[in-house]
């Protein structure tokens, strides 16, 4: 008989040790952090960002995503530990300035995450400057920040990337040729955006139906929304804070008008953050953002979202989101000053940035201290950001 | 228009007492003299006085011992059964409304049927030994109660073992699970198993007998009865069927024989026809059945038992077996030309070398049409169709024969289309080729439906063969063919891939092929695992690369899939990456794309294109850029 009950037996054999086999292997290939030792030495790292006030969001939520990477590496790579010292500057220009003197005169700190809006960040980087202090602001997207500036850096991509997307994602992906743009004078960033798109979307045969500022269409944004209506504009750019953009949804709504609605950065993250019972009004819009609800994340970002998740209750936000990837460029910079631990040499470091594993993407910042980084358009679902496209 | 006797004896009991008036003022004129049973029976000749003719309405037993008498004294019978009777009126036909029963009761053409004798004991309609689900069950049962009924007494189902012998001196030695005798065929399950041809006065025992020989075929055998038209001609699978003047039946261990659900009696059982041995008014159907019977012959149908001393041996050890075995003999067609397919020959070798010739230049010129055509030539299902029964068998002999010739086309088409591939040497490669690499466990899916179809059709003559043959082809032919054009391009890669494609179908269709035969009960009573268990672990090694093989696809797919949402603003200008298809070329990722873009790109723009994406995405890709340009 060709197979017999030995044969049988074999070949089972065999096969138990194909499977222990694969187990093996299976386990060997399982990621491991190395441990490091402590030193017993600390170093001081700043915060500085709104913890209270209008836009408390930005700090609070910064502040956890910093935490976040702390708690997941707690120790540079020569075992110091990182003490983090956390000040609110409510958002002012003028408190951010003093609070970065304090930093660098008294509290001796080595470096500088910044929370705060790009008003802050644009008068921000003479201070650094001045006191040879790197700054890096996490959350602020002025174009202008770095430029002629030689301390402070972004790791956030700036308005004008942001408003040429936006308004090539409208006319290009949406196929739309006629917008009306609502901004807010008041705001640089909000300015900035929208000059950014009006340019770029009229270059690429777009038409602006209408160009309003914010102040003047809240005098009657019924009667505003009309007029931008009966000029046949399809969808309105926003580039607002969340209760702007309530209140144009809410006037919208009331004349039975849902046109297609796009907004820029942190609209959603305010929102949920600050506005959690009003979120659900933004649903249907577009923006464009950081990061996305859904989307692959890199591994760094898988294990970022796991401790998150463990030390909060609460959804992240994009402030949590680019708080820890300021944190994680910023510990990547001073590990790379380990012997020689001082603010040029972190400064260069920051300034030399190259394919830093992000949450969802690679982010480089350039010697001019601008951050080349993926944005991604969402749209608004339930609340959550559902990632449309990425652009890089 | 009936006439009816002039008169009667109308013997009652207590159960039929209240029909006695309605018997003695019947309307045919019929002066009826009602007498009770027992009185009847004390002395049948001075009760029945002048009257040749007698109604009785009593038990089944009652009216059996009056029908002895009636043989003994040659009156005729009439019946008329009580309320509670079903399966005697239904046999003979007999109205079950009083009116009516009265009227045929009292006819006096009572004809002459056969009785059946079973150890002496009058058999009215039927005696039973062993277990028989669902023979006996009345024909107009529901079907639902019927298929349940069959499923409830199939527990504990186990075949016994019975010695028939017949007048001729033939001697059957069966195994089965139960025997039914019958007087004649109407009315219950077991008249819808054979031809309806006997009658009451054919002088004929006929014999039912159940033997599941798996409990695939038994649920088989519910289906067909349960859905079965009354003409039904053939027998099924599962019954044996015999008839002739006589019966003897023996079994090893005592059975109790259940003669008309009441009387028994124990095996040894001899059964006879005593050929018109009563005269009884039976209904007209009936009746016109005696009167068209012509001269019956004796009739046995065992096929479907099982015999030999092995197979009877295995039938008995045990429970009844999930699916069936199959002795050599029982299928020794079948089995004989298996080998002769095993063997090597001309035609075959002619056969896959230009199968494989063609398969090759179809797919050189990307041809669907070619390549089917290459899989109708191609001999392949024979010798692995072989090779199946082979290891479900243990026949060592077919195996390695069959091996043989299943090795020998491998590499005579993998010769062919080397030799082909040198004739273009420098063509490029085809979606048809590359359709066959990267195999997957789908394509093992198409493998395992092939084998069924081909072993499926082997055991059914009536099927076109040639049509399985054509779906083994289908998942052989053509990864064959591409394995050998990567080995003349030296490429091995090309070559591995689609000889994994080649290998996963191949088990697979043996494997499918040989639990079909299996499932069909083809199985050896006594081998039969090893070579199963043999096969499963080469499918179960097979599967580790194609499930890797599968994973890569999956993640390919999905790398496709996610570029449709990734976007490039190089230089001011805004890149829609609208689709992404990534390929495997000698050790590189080959990522080819269409772009939709404004403004004409130029090469700063596509390098820093390039740039963006090495930068953004670890896997190292060779772009391949198609734009398209939006006015």
């Amino acid at each position: 008989m060709l197979f017999t009950y030995p044969d049988y037996l074999l070949a089972r054999q065999i096969a138990m040790v194909l499977l222990v086999l694969c187990a093996a292997l299976y386990l060997s290939s399982c990621d491991s952090n190395p441990v490091i030792e402590p030193s017993g030495k600390t170093i001081t790292i700043g915060v500085i960002g709104p913890m209270t006030g209008d836009e408390y969001a930005k700090g609070k939520e910064g502040v956890k995503g910093i935490r976040t990477i702390q708690h997941l590496y707690p120790y540079l790579n020569n075992g110091d530990a990182i003490e983090l010292v956390i000040k609110d500057d409510k958002n002012d220009p003028d408190e951010t300035v003093r609070l970065i003197r304090l930093m660098a005169e008294e509290k001796n700190v080595l470096a500088i995450l910044l929370l705060s809006s790009s008003a802050s960040a644009l008068k921000a980087g003479a201070v650094a400057d001045a006191y040879s202090i790197p700054v890096l602001s996490l959350v602020a997207t002025h174009s202008v920040i770095t430029t002629g500036r030689h301390y402070i850096s972004q790791i956030s991509f700036d308005n004008n990337f942001q408003g040429r997307v936006a308004s090539y994602f409208v006319r290009d992906d949406l196929l739309l040729d006629k917008v009306a743009v609502i901004y807010d004078g008041h705001s640089f960033h909000s300015t900035q955006l929208a000059e950014q798109f009006i340019r770029t979307f009229e270059s690429a045969g777009g038409e602006i139906t209408n160009s309003l500022l914010l102040e003047q269409a809240a005098s009657d944004y019924e009667e505003s929304l009309k007029n931008i209506q009966a000029q046949g504009a399809e969808l309105l750019y926003l580039p607002l804070k969340a209760e702007q953009v309530f209140n144009i949804i809410t006037a919208a709504s009331a004349i039975n008008w849902s046109p297609v609605m796009m907004g820029g950065d942190g609209m959603i993250a305010s929102a949920i953050a600050q506005h959690k019972d009003q979120s659900n009004i933004l649903d249907g819009i577009y923006a464009t953002d950081f990061f996305s609800s859904v989307m692959p994340l890199t591994d760094f970002g898988n294990k970022t979202l796991a401790a998150f998740s463990s030390l909060y209750d609460t959804d992240g936000t994009t402030y949590t989101g680019l708080g820890a990837e300021g944190y994680s460029v910023l510990m990547h910079a001073i590990n790379r000053c380990i012997s020689n631990m001082d603010r040029k040499c972190i400064n260069d470091k920051i300034r030399s940035t190259d394919k830093h594993t992000g949450l969802i993407g690679k982010i480089s910042i350039t010697k001019n201290g601008r951050a080349e980084r993926p944005l991604v358009v969402n749209k608004i679902i339930n609340g959550r950001l559902q990632f449309v496209v990425k652009v890089y | 228009m009936a006439s009816h006797v002039d008169a009667a004896v109308f013997i009652y009991t207590e159960d039929s007492q209240g029909l006695v008036d309605q018997v003695r003022d019947n309307p045919y004129d019929c002066l009826v003299t009602p007498v009770e049973f027992e009185a009847f029976i004390r002395d049948p000749k001075a009760t029945l006085g002048d009257a040749r003719h007698v109604v009785v309405a009593a038990t089944v037993a009652e009216v059996k011992t009056v029908g002895a008498l009636a043989r003994e004294h040659g009156f005729s019978l009439g019946i008329i059964p009580l309320p509670a009777q079903k399966e005697m009126p239904r046999s003979y036909n007999i109205p079950t409304n009083t009116a009516d029963a009265i009227d045929l009761a009292l006819r006096d053409d009572a004809p002459a049927i056969d009785i059946i004798l079973c150890n002496g004991q009058i058999m009215m309609y039927k005696a039973t030994l062993g277990r028989l689900p669902l023979l006996d069950r009345p024909v107009d049962m529901n079907r639902w109660n019927m298929f349940w009924h069959g499923l409830k007494r199939f527990v504990g189902l186990r075949l016994l073992t019975f010695n028939i012998s017949l007048p001729n001196r033939q001697k059957i030695s069966t195994a089965a699970c139960g025997c039914m005798i019958l007087q004649q065929h109407k009315g219950n399950q077991a008249t819808r198993s054979f031809d309806q041809d006997s009658s009451l006065a054919d002088g004929m025992v006929s014999m039912v007998v159940s033997a599941p020989s798996s409990i695939v075929e038994y649920i088989r055998f519910l289906i067909q009865s349960t859905s079965l038209s009354r003409q039904q001609r053939s027998v099924p699978s599962t019954i044996g069927y015999i008839r002739c003047r006589s019966i003897d039946i023996e079994s090893d261990t005592e059975l109790e024989v259940t003669i008309d659900d009441g009387a028994t009696t124990t095996t040894p059982v001899h059964c006879e026809s005593i050929q018109g041995a009563l005269r009884v008014n039976i209904g007209d159907e009936l009746r016109a059945e005696i009167s068209k019977a012509q001269t019956i012959k004796e009739k046995i149908s065992i096929q479907n038992l099982p015999k030999g001393k092995e197979e009877l041996k295995k039938a008995t050890k045990k429970a009844i077996p999930f699916f069936a075995y199959a002795s050599e003999d029982r299928f020794r067609d079948l089995f004989t030309a298996l080998r002769n397919d095993a063997k090597l020959d001309v035609t075959y070798v002619v056969l896959i070398v230009l199968s494989t010739m063609l398969a090759t230049v179809g797919l050189y010129q990307d041809s669907s049409a070619v390549v089917i055509g290459a899989m109708l030539l191609a001999p392949l299902m024979t010798p692995i169709v072989s090779l199946s029964m082979g290891l479900l068998r243990a026949d060592d002999k077919l195996v390695i024969h069959s091996m043989i010739k299943v090795a020998v086309g491998i590499v005579l088409a993998l010769v062919s289309a080397i030799l082909i591939t040198q004739w273009f040497p420098h063509k490029l490669i085809t979606d048809q080729m590359q359709a066959r690499l990267n195999p997957t466990l789908l394509d093992l899916a198409v493998a395992i439906i092939a084998g069924i179809a081909g072993a499926y059709t082997k055991s059914y003559k009536e099927i076109l063969q040639s049509l399985a043959g054509v779906a083994i082809a289908v998942a052989l032919v053509p990864p064959l063919a591409v394995a050998g054009i990567g080995a003349g391009r030296l490429d091995w890669d090309f070559f591995s891939q689609a000889f994994l494609l080649f290998s996963t179908n191949l088990v697979g269709i043996i494997l499918a092929a040989t639990l079909t035969f299996r499932v069909l009960g083809y199985s050896s009573a006594v081998y039969g695992r090893h070579g199963i268990r043999i096969v499963t672990l080469a499918l179960v090694l097979i599967a580790i690369p194609l499930y890797l093989s599968y994973e890569r696809i999956v993640e390919k797919v999905v790398l496709e899939k996610s570029w449709q949402h990734e976007r490039f603003l190089v230089n001011n200008k805004y890149l829609i990456v609208r689709q992404a298809r990534l390929n495997h070329y000698k050790d590189k990722d080959v990522m080819t794309m269409e772009i939709l873009a404004r403004e004409p790109l130029t090469r700063d723009d596509l390098d820093d294109f390039g740039e963006k994406i090495q930068t953004n995405f670890e896997r190292k890709l060779v772009i391949r850029a198609d734009v398209i340009y939006i006015p």
